[in-house]
């Protein structure tokens, strides 16, 4: 691509948006620091981030989605809870036509296919069929899990969305049952190009193992307490899987000498010396997914210009059906002025890289809440709040605002045993809504 | 009458069921086995692929680090991949920058017994000696992890070992969706996969089998998977007994409804051919009473105007001869229906009177000559009954003329008549032999009962009563004897041989 040879990132979006509206990228690149000015002659860490964004769909064919919809029919899901289950999955099962494929699994003590993965040409004879499930028994999470995939496995495409949605309201209680496991398989679907979104209704369900397994398989996660809010939350998955423009986006960041990758926020990478490996298994139209790193670097003259990174992206082309590449870095320059420094920051960066500080921090409270420590968890949670407003002001940002608002409930809420499971659901789900940027939360 | 073989069914359709129901539970472990050996088989043969699967993936993969790390992150089974020569692990190495997964994996496996030193793998039994490839499970955490390993020349690094550790939700994955779901085909029945621990790891079939019961089968997998096994829990009602003895039931309830309703219908058709046949006899009887008188008239006249015309016109001789035959055969009719009917209401008379039998027979043999004449039946006699004893001569005239009427009826063809008597110790032996069609095997004491006649062609042309060996059978028994039909006839005589056998004592004795 033309624009890599100007090895500037704000240069190369400003191509995407004068060129003909023919060729629009599918998605844009930008490649990102949170201090494009650094002290010179210090040692100082800053922020890299890689930021994706789908292009608008506009009227142009969508991308065919091989969804399965595993349904938890346990017992605990009988009655209301089990009909709005229904009406949801028959709601977006008419979101969808003939040029996707839809499975229905079911699970209780053991799995049934209910419709084997078929095209969507009979809308009522799958919801008719869904209308058959009835609720009893335990709760084979895993083998539901495994046999929705199975089916989505038998279309899988690299040309359609290829996506399983777990919806469960209880403990997995007949095979493996902890996070870990879950979140193994979830790794395993991930490699084979299939997401995991895990919808966790009711309070009796396991967010440890339903987050783990949509953040392994890079899917979304949703709480939803009250069942009528399910059809919701049905729609607007759908609406997220139909609006779906690239693929297998893999990312490789490449630093050089005097450059050291520290840590990852929010995603799972990995990082090997001075690379960093990633993959996103979807983009969606409009919408921005990002990888958070933090960066370590060597102190420098004064004046002197230095690369920090240089991004590769690979990627399926769902308008083009056609695999494509994308590359960008991104320079700083060091400088003796603090003001110069403080200045140029780059505040959507930094509010980024805010909002998933502030994510761990919440994630680190859970687990002392878990471990009893309540005080402690509270005083983390509190002091979260505080950097969250001081960040809000400083960056002129209302988003950071509203989070640091609702650190001030969750350090409240925490204390209260009573509502301590639901706290803890919502929590885990807020910060996995942030660590993925998911578009739609509870 | 139906009662007893109704009761009998019963009992036997009951013990049935029983003996049914133990060679079903036989049957049933028999099936769990089978089931079980097929999962089983299906497992192992999982394990064949995938092993064939990972030979591939790292005769492929090489040792450069760069295509081993990209393999690690895109194969959906492997978790990490490891190389090791003599002297122990070359990747992961902490000599280079790893990453969290590759220092995890050297973390996890410094608490396995597990060694890097190619010449000793320790493994289970199963894989002692010297290998080229194979596994190396252990259990930790929760559950079992499995490393498959090969051994290869290397161009650098002399003999390494290659091996992969899977990723063990991937595999159970795997092996989950290469059993079957709960569908139509297994509702009868639960089979569950069970780890070494006693966890379920996953299960099929639509029963739900109580707490604490028993498995009906059990089995071990194969190796590696050594240390889970399968168990198959049937569900006691619905798969086959219960269902079986249901269906049994049923069926039988349905034999005995068709068995009442026939034997009722065979009862009713019986009763009422034997009252069809009552009011025939009875009406014959009486319209037999009443053509008697004017018959005897006819005869007698006939009979008169033969003696006027003897000797003179041949052709009006010959009528007068038709008419007196015909209505002695009309007579000895008559008088069959009657002794018939006699006999069904208060059993026969039987008068003995001395006579000598041969006289009887030829006299009556005479009266046959003309109708034998007209048929072409050739007449052959063997009569050696020329002695005086004590027999009913209306019994035996009526006997013989019952039997020489059935072969002018349907004998006629064999145009061969013969007629022995003979008498041995007291009993008159009368025979009557024909070369007609002959009486199929079947049919031979069907013959004897009353309105019984063989229906094929042959009689369907040829008018009777039905009531003619009935009666001969009838009279004999009277007169102390037997009516039989022979077979002891030569293989080249067709026809049918009638023995008589009447009880006659000697005049003086």
């Amino acid at each position: 691509m033309k624009a890599t040879a100007i090895s500037s990132v704000s240069a190369l979006i400003f191509l995407s948006i004068f060129a003909s509206p023919l060729s629009a990228a599918t998605i844009d690149l930008n490649v990102s620091v949170s201090n494009p000015f650094l002290l010179a002659d210090q040692e100082q860490s800053i922020f890299l981030k890689v930021g994706l964004t789908g292009g608008d769909l506009g009227n142009e064919r969508r991308t065919p989605a091989n969804v399965s919809i595993v349904l938890d029919r346990s017992g605990s899901m009988d009655g209301e809870k089990m009909a709005r289950a229904k009406e949801a999955a028959s709601i977006a099962i008419s979101m969808l036509d003939d040029r996707d494929i839809v499975s229905i699994v079911t699970y209780s003590d053991t799995v049934s296919v209910l419709v084997p993965a078929t095209r969507v040409s009979d809308r009522q004879y799958i919801q008719r069929r869904i209308e058959t499930v009835f609720a009893d028994g335990n709760t084979a999470l895993f083998a539901g899990v495994s046999k929705g995939a199975n089916e989505v496995s038998k279309f899988l495409e690299q040309n359609s969305v290829n996506r399983v949605i777990l919806l469960s309201d209880g403990l997995a209680n007949v095979g493996p049952d902890s996070p870990g496991e879950l979140g193994s398989l979830g790794e395993s679907l991930k490699r084979s190009g299939v997401s995991v979104t895990t919808i966790g209704l009711g309070l009796g369900y396991n967010e440890d193992l339903m987050v783990q397994l949509a953040r392994r398989s890079d899917g979304n996660h949703a709480f939803v307490e009250n069942y009528n809010d399910l059809t919701r939350i049905f729609r607007y998955e759908f609406q997220d899987i139909l609006s779906v423009v690239a693929q297998d986006v893999y990312i490789e960041i490449n630093c050089p000498e005097g450059v050291v990758p520290l840590r990852i926020l929010g995603r799972d990478a990995e990082i090997i010396g001075n690379k960093v490996y990633t993959t996103i298994n979807q983009l969606y139209s409009n919408q921005e997914k990002y990888l958070l790193v933090e960066l370590s670097i060597s102190p420098n003259q004064v004046g002197s210009r230095m690369n920090v990174a240089d991004v590769a992206i690979k990627y399926a082309d769902m308008k083009t059906k056609r695999s494509d590449q994308l590359f960008g870095n991104s320079e700083v320059e060091f400088t003796k002025s603090i003001e110069t420094v403080e200045r140029s920051v780059d505040k959507e960066t930094v509010i980024d890289a805010v909002k998933q500080i502030s994510a761990e921090v919440s994630e680190e409270a859970v687990l002392l809440r878990d471990e009893g420590r309540v005080e402690e968890a509270q005083a983390l949670l509190e002091k979260n709040t505080e950097y969250l407003f001081g960040a809000a002001s400083a960056l002129e940002s209302e988003e950071l605002l509203n989070l640091g608002d609702v650190n001030a409930m969750d350090a409240e809420a925490i204390e209260d045993d009573s509502s301590w499971n639901e706290s803890r659901k919502r929590m885990k789900a807020d910060s996995y809504e942030i660590q993925s940027q998911q578009s739609y939360g509870d | 009458m139906a009662i007893i073989p109704i009761g009998l069914l019963v009992w036997m359709g009951f013990a049935e069921i029983r003996m049914e129901q133990d060679r079903q539970k036989q049957q049933i472990q028999y099936l769990g086995r089978q089931r079980l050996e097929l999962v089983k088989k299906n497992l192992t043969m999982v394990f064949k692929e995938l092993e064939d699967d990972l030979d591939q993936t790292l005769d492929t993969m090489g040792t450069e680090i760069d295509v081993i790390r990209d393999l690690q992150r895109n194969h959906n089974l492997i978790r990490q991949v490891f190389i090791a020569d003599k002297d122990g692990l070359i990747y992961p190495d902490s000599g280079i920058p790893l990453s969290s997964n590759e220092r995890s994996f050297l973390a996890r496996i410094k608490e396995t017994d597990i060694s890097f030193n190619f010449l000793q793998i320790p493994d289970t039994e199963n894989q002692k000696g010297t290998f080229n490839k194979g596994w190396h499970t252990w259990f930790m955490g929760n559950g079992l992890h499995f490393i498959y390993w090969t051994k290869r020349e290397s161009t650098d690094n002399g003999i390494i070992i290659q091996g992969i550790e899977l990723n063990r939700s991937a595999l159970l994955s795997k092996i989950i969706n290469n059993l079957p779901e709960t569908d139509k085909n297994n509702s009868s029945f639960r089979i569950s996969l069970f780890n070494v621990s006693g966890i379920i790891l996953y299960q099929w079939g639509f029963w739900s089998p109580p707490e604490n019961i028993t498995a009906d089968s059990s089995m071990s997998l194969d190796y590696p998977l050594s240390s889970w096994h399968l168990e198959y829990y049937i569900n006691p009602e619905a798969e086959s007994t219960g269902g079986y003895s249901l269906l049994l039931t049923v069926l039988l309830l349905v034999i005995f409804l068709v068995i009442i309703a026939l034997s009722i219908y065979l009862f009713r058709e019986s009763t009422r051919e034997i009252r069809d046949a009552s009011q025939k006899v009875s009406f014959v009887n009486q319209v037999s009473h009443e053509l008697k008188t004017p018959l005897t008239n006819i005869r007698m006249y006939a009979e008169v105007l033969e003696g006027k015309f003897a000797g003179e016109d041949r052709k009006t001789k010959k009528h007068l001869n038709i008419i007196i035959s015909e209505t002695g055969r009309l007579g000895r009719l008559i008088n069959n229906v009657l002794s018939f009917a006699k006999d069904q209401k208060n059993g026969s008379t039987f008068n003995p009177v001395p006579v000598i039998p041969d006289e009887i027979i030829s006299r009556l043999l005479n009266s046959f000559n003309y109708s034998f004449k007209s048929r072409e039946i050739k007449l052959y006699k063997k009569l050696n009954a020329s002695n005086t004893v004590m027999i009913d001569p209306d019994i035996l005239e009526q006997i013989l003329s019952n039997l020489i009427s059935n072969v002018e009826k349907y004998a006629a063809d064999g145009k061969w008549i013969e007629v022995e008597s003979s008498i041995i110790d007291e009993i008159f032996i009368l025979t009557v032999r024909d070369r007609g069609p002959g009486i199929p095997d079947n049919l031979k004491n069907k013959i004897f009962e009353p309105f019984f006649r063989v229906s094929n062609k042959l009689t369907d042309g040829v008018s009777g009563t039905g009531i003619g060996l009935a009666l001969v059978r009838t009279l004999a028994e009277t007169h102390g004897g037997t009516a039989v039909l022979l077979s002891d006839k030569k293989p080249a005589d067709n026809g049918a041989s009638f023995q008589i056998r009447l009880k006659t004592p000697l005049e003086e004795s």
